[in-house]
């Protein structure tokens, strides 16, 4: 008996283990499950006439150079204090009499837990181990103003105000009046003298160790803006706005510290007697000044030079770019990231200045930011700042993603100076769609990948490097699934810091996307006139979402309004689904029925028409809409492409055939990449008990990590 | 000398028992198999009627992936599908997972508010640690039969196998529960704390090979006091087994005064062991990397190699019971009296 009961159990689970394991891994598909392969739609092709299209796009050399800022400061490194002065010329090109000026103070954001950058984090600046000594600020000893030999001290006008939230305690934009009215086209000439001291890194500025980046640093005029002065209170989500001009920039740091600033390569050096050292700045048609320094930076200098077309370049599209000299300032554990911070930088200059117009500056600088400082992955004229772990696998677009992008900034953002506090869009989307071509174009595909056995480091994510080959990295680097999640959370286009939890998702991935889907529905080249002309068009100004959609109606020839309104005007959101196929057979005639007046009966009758009749239900389950294709096929191989303008809830098409319809697909070329589920956009129909092989493949990979992990759980 | 006598002596062993490391490996299948066919169905009613199906047979799509797990946002099983089932990196996965002390904290949390509050937690109770209980409970049973087999002259039966199994089970389990609660302690006083202090004591270092070279410095420290604490709790089963202790504590006491006096060698054995198990691992990334895995046949060939790993690793923890047995009984013994070995029943 015991022997019957051992042989059951033992032969019981071979038995069991065999059947579950075949009706795991199942039977090899047959070939009527597999579907054609729809052919690409083709997109919009543009005729090439016998003359450029570009010809009469000419792209702008100076800027209208409303400021000019000419400073002299010393960096104390023991006080981490900046003090000196700095003289503004501000011509008047309002078109009215001024008399009022409103500045930027950004430091006074990091001055304690009352400002308005605090409270909208929730009454504290980011991080809990602040020391009273590390708060900073920036404190105005006088402003005057000079007319020639005479200076009239107004520092007695001198009064904070909050044009945004009415926080009395946020000092982070001052107001002064001047003796009297400015002029249209005339000069106003101001001299404030201030120290800035730096906080403990919070946000993209600050002192950490002997690092210092020096960001947003100096009292900072207004723009004038569609007609009236646009200077907001510096808040958790914003970055800047400024007018362009000139800064010519003297800084004086310890001898043994090495610099890089907003201009590249210094006029003059001079070392004084007291072991520091002055250099001189300078830079015309930017419209911010940052600079860092380090004893610790090391710097690198190689130029950029593209002269002639590479061999992957289109020739119609081959624009000679200048030669550029790229400064790369590394930390010391960084020596292994130099050449990819190179190849990523040249590359963006390579592209960028191919697609949009040339970089029209001498130098960039990159800087490799310092652990826990808080400045990478951010922008400012001729200087920008990466970021990336020497454990970076090649195969991880670190640093290459984070350079490309924020060298893009140099274009949109720098070049193209839109108001980042009330349409941020328009600078991180376009260079979010913009960083996403050039690493298409230079890299892709780059490979997810994942640290195991470590954690959260000082300012990375640090561990054993594993890059999973099987999975490219996604296209921009994000998915729409916070689009799914949190899109109907607002309208894209809004001011910065009135989000409701989107900032990133509106200022990035929507806008970002969106102009995916606008190329992949005009065509590339017509995208690219569209950019090219935008970029010509606005470079050294301050343009505005309506301008980049007149762009668009203007060289496209057509209405987009619609694609505006459902994008960036809106928060619906898009999700296009095949409902059902439906492949009926005709039956078998029966009945009677009547030929050339005679009457027959069915087995006599010849009936010519097809064999099914399909009907396709596809359905539109968002509240966005956008035209799209649906693709018909039918077992017999052929296809059939129909355009649908997405408008009502539904649509059927009915076609009868003699060969029924295997798949349809809303959308085949996923053109509307703000589907927010691509899923649901195609239906098969395939034989009874098939099993998708994808599914097997995944789930037996599964099953063995459950293996393991059963294995793992050993005590 | 001691550790490769027991090394081979040990894997000569285990190789008469081929019958009942299959059984284990079946005991293994089985239950994987339990939540894989669901999530089979799962997965095969999300992509079989769409085209997605022929993509992801070539290429993983990460919108796709995304937009799964969004669908399945409270699916547990669901959300246990990422992409470290690739390659080599579930091995990579699970040991980061132990050195965390995962599986560890889920049970001990999941029985924690069922003991002491009568609740199944439900954030905290998936069915993969449901599943990980009843299996440590099945270790349990397959452990005593393996080391009462192992402790014996003679070659046992499967039903021997089976009824060894079953009479220290509860010496076994009580063993298990002891192990569990010393590595609850240890992750949740010990490790939990390093964790959380290392990105304290870091953030302001001038480079990140700083927070490296300490999450290593812990995973190796992590690493050998697992390994010590797992030796430990093997010779204190084997101690149950051979000299018949009936309290789990005192076994675990005499695994560790065991363990510590012969500290070399039986540290060496498992150390030994666990390089067998390494090898093993890296055989098998080796081959897996190199079948392309986009039609039937390949994908078969995979599952086959996979399968063949478990039983690989299955045959490696025998291997482990049976040459801890044999150092054991070679050098543990020596202040006791030899115990009669039970009689040897029917072959079945």
């Amino acid at each position: 008996m015991k022997k019957i009961l051992v042989g059951a159990l033992e032969y019981g689970f071979i038995v069991a283990a065999a059947v579950l394991i075949v009706a795991f891994v199942g039977l090899p598909p047959t070939d009527s499950n597999t579907v054609q392969k729809a052919q690409k739609s083709s997109v919009p092709r543009l005729e090439q006439g016998t003359e450029p299209w570009d010809k009469e796009l000419k792209l702008p050399t100076l800027s209208d150079r409303i400021v000019r800022y000419t400073m002299d400061v010393r960096l104390d490194t023991e006080t981490n204090v900046i003090s000196g002065w700095e003289i503004l010329e501000w011509r008047n090109t309002t078109g009215r009499a001024q008399q009022e000026f409103p500045f930027h103070l950004y430091h006074n954001a990091w001055k304690n837990n009352r400002s308005t950058v605090a409270k909208e984090s929730g009454w504290r600046l980011y991080r809990s181990d602040m020391r009273p000594e590390d708060y900073g600020y920036t404190n105005v000893k006088s402003v005057k103003v000079l007319d020639g030999k005479t200076e009239t001290d107004i520092t007695s006008t001198f009064r904070y105000i909050q044009p945004d939230d009415g926080n009395r305690d946020d000092q982070t934009v001052f107001q002064i009046r001047s003796p009297k009215p400015v002029q249209p086209g005339r000069t106003i000439t101001f001299k404030i003298e201030f120290e800035t001291k730096q906080p403990l890194p919070i946000s993209r500025t600050g002192a950490i160790r002997d690092y210092h980046f020096v960001a947003q640093w100096f009292p900072k005029i207004g723009v004038w803006w569609r007609g009236a002065w646009n200077c907001h209170q510096f808040h958790q989500t914003t970055e800047f706005f400024a007018d362009y001009g000139v800064y010519d920039v003297k800084i004086t740091v310890p001898t043994d510290y090495v610099i890089g600033a907003t201009g590249g390569i210094p006029r003059s050096v001079v070392n004084n007697n007291d072991t520091t050292t002055t250099y001189q700045f300078y830079q015309e048609d930017v419209h911010d000044f940052a600079w860092v320094t380090s004893p610790d930076l090391v710097a690198t200098v190689r130029t950029f030079k593209h002269d002639k077309p590479d061999p992957d370049e289109r020739g119609d599209r081959h624009h000679p770019l200048r030669e550029v000299t790229v400064i790369v300032l590394t930390q010391p554990h960084h020596d292994n990231m130099i050449d990819r911070y190179f190849e990523a930088t040249f590359k963006a200059l390579r592209y960028y200045g191919e697609w949009y117009g040339q970089y029209p500056y001498e130098t960039v600088t990159v800087v490799d930011p310092a652990n826990g400082s808080r400045s990478g992955g951010m922008e400012y004229p001729t200087l920008f700042t990466g970021g990336t772990t020497r454990y970076s696998p090649p195969e991880q677009p670190s640093p290459e993603g984070v350079t490309v992008h924020e060298f893009g900034h140099q274009f949109w953002y720098g070049l193209v100076g839109n108001n980042e506090f009330e349409e941020a869009w328009l600078d991180e989307g376009f260079n979010t769609y913009s960083t996403d071509r050039v690493i298409n174009a230079g890299w892709r595909p780059f490979k997810e990948a994942r640290f195991f056995f470590g954690g959260p480091g000082a300012s990375s994510y640090v561990g054993i490097p594993y890059v999973f080959h099987e999975v490219n990295e996604a296209p921009l680097g994000v998915s729409n699934i916070g689009i799914r999640e949190m899109g109907k959370n607002d309208v894209m286009a809004r001011k910065a810091w009135e989000y409701n939890e989107t900032y990133g998702l509106n200022s990035y991935t929507k806008p970002a996307l969106s102009l995916v889907m606008l190329e992949r529905y005009l065509g590339e080249e017509m995208m690219y006139r569209i950019m090219r002309t935008y970029h010509h068009r606005y470079r050294f100004k301050h343009p505005t979402t309506q301008d980049f959609i007149n762009t668009v109606n203007e060289v496209t020839k057509k209405d987009m309004n619609w694609f505006f309104a459902n994008t960036w005007f809106s928060s619906n959101l898009f999700d296009y689904s095949v409902d059902r196929i439906v492949n009926q057979k005709i039956p078998e005639p029966e009945g009677i029925f009547t030929e050339n007046g005679e009457p027959m009966d069915s087995s006599q009758f010849q009936w010519k028409g097809k064999q099914y009749v399909c009907e396709i239900v596809v359905k539109r389950e968002g509240e966005a809409i956008a035209p799209v294709d649906v693709l018909i096929v039918f077992k017999n191989g052929e296809e059939k492409r129909e355009e649908w303008d997405g408008e009502y809830r539904w649509k059927k098409f009915v076609y009868e055939s003699d060969s029924p319809v295997v798949s349809a697909v809303v959308d085949p070329d996923q053109k509307l990449v703000l589907d927010i589920n691509y899923n649901n956009n195609s239906k098969v129909i395939r034989e009874p008990g098939y099993k998708s092989l994808a599914a097997r493949k995944y789930a037996s990979k599964w099953m063995f990590w459950v293996q393991n992990l059963l294995e793992f759980i050993n005590l | 000398m001691s550790i490769l006598s027991s090394f081979k002596q040990g894997f000569k062993q285990t190789a008469k028992t081929k019958r009942m490391i299959l059984f284990a490996w079946l005991v293994n299948v089985l239950f994987a198999l339990v939540v894989a066919l669901p999530f089979l169905n799962t997965l095969n009613g999300y992509v079989r009627d769409t085209i997605m199906d022929e993509k992801l047979l070539a290429q993983m799509d990460p919108t796709w992936y995304e937009t799964l797990r969004a669908d399945f946002e409270k699916n547990d099983l669901m959300q246990s599908f990422n992409y470290t089932i690739f390659g080599y990196a579930p091995f990579l996965n699970h040991l980061e997972m132990t050195l965390n002390g995962a599986f560890v904290k889920s049970i001990g949390n999941f029985l924690n508010s069922l003991i002491f509050r009568l609740e199944v937690a439900p954030t905290r109770t998936s069915i993969l640690v449901l599943l990980g209980l009843l299996y440590l409970g099945l270790t349990s049973f397959l452990a005593g039969g393996f080391i009462s087999m192992y402790a014996k002259d003679h070659r046992s039966t499967f039903s021997e196998f089976l009824a060894d199994g079953g009479r220290y089970f509860g010496k076994f389990f009580r063993l298990t529960l002891l192990a569990l609660l010393v590595y609850y302690l240890f992750f949740t006083l010990l490790v939990d704390w390093v964790n959380s202090g290392i990105p304290r004591w870091t953030q302001n270092v001038p480079s990140e090979e700083s927070p490296f070279l300490y999450y290593m410095i812990k995973g190796g420290v992590v690493l050998v006091i697992l390994s010590i604490l797992a030796m430990i709790f093997d010779y204190a089963r084997i101690r149950v087994v051979v000299d018949v202790r009936t309290s789990s504590l005192f076994a675990f006491l005499a695994g560790a005064r065991f363990g510590f006096k012969n500290f070399v060698r039986a540290y060496g054995l498992y150390l030994l062991l666990s390089f067998i198990g390494l090898l093993l691992i890296a055989l098998y990334a080796l081959l897996e990397a190199q079948i392309p895995q986009d039609s039937y046949w390949p994908l078969v060939l995979v599952f086959l190699l996979q399968q063949l790993y478990v039983i690989g690793r299955m045959w490696l923890k025998a291997g482990f019971y049976a040459c801890q047995t044999h150092l054991y009984r070679s050098h543990g013994r020596e202040e006791l009296l030899p115990q009669p070995a039970p009689e040897p029943e029917a072959a079945s």
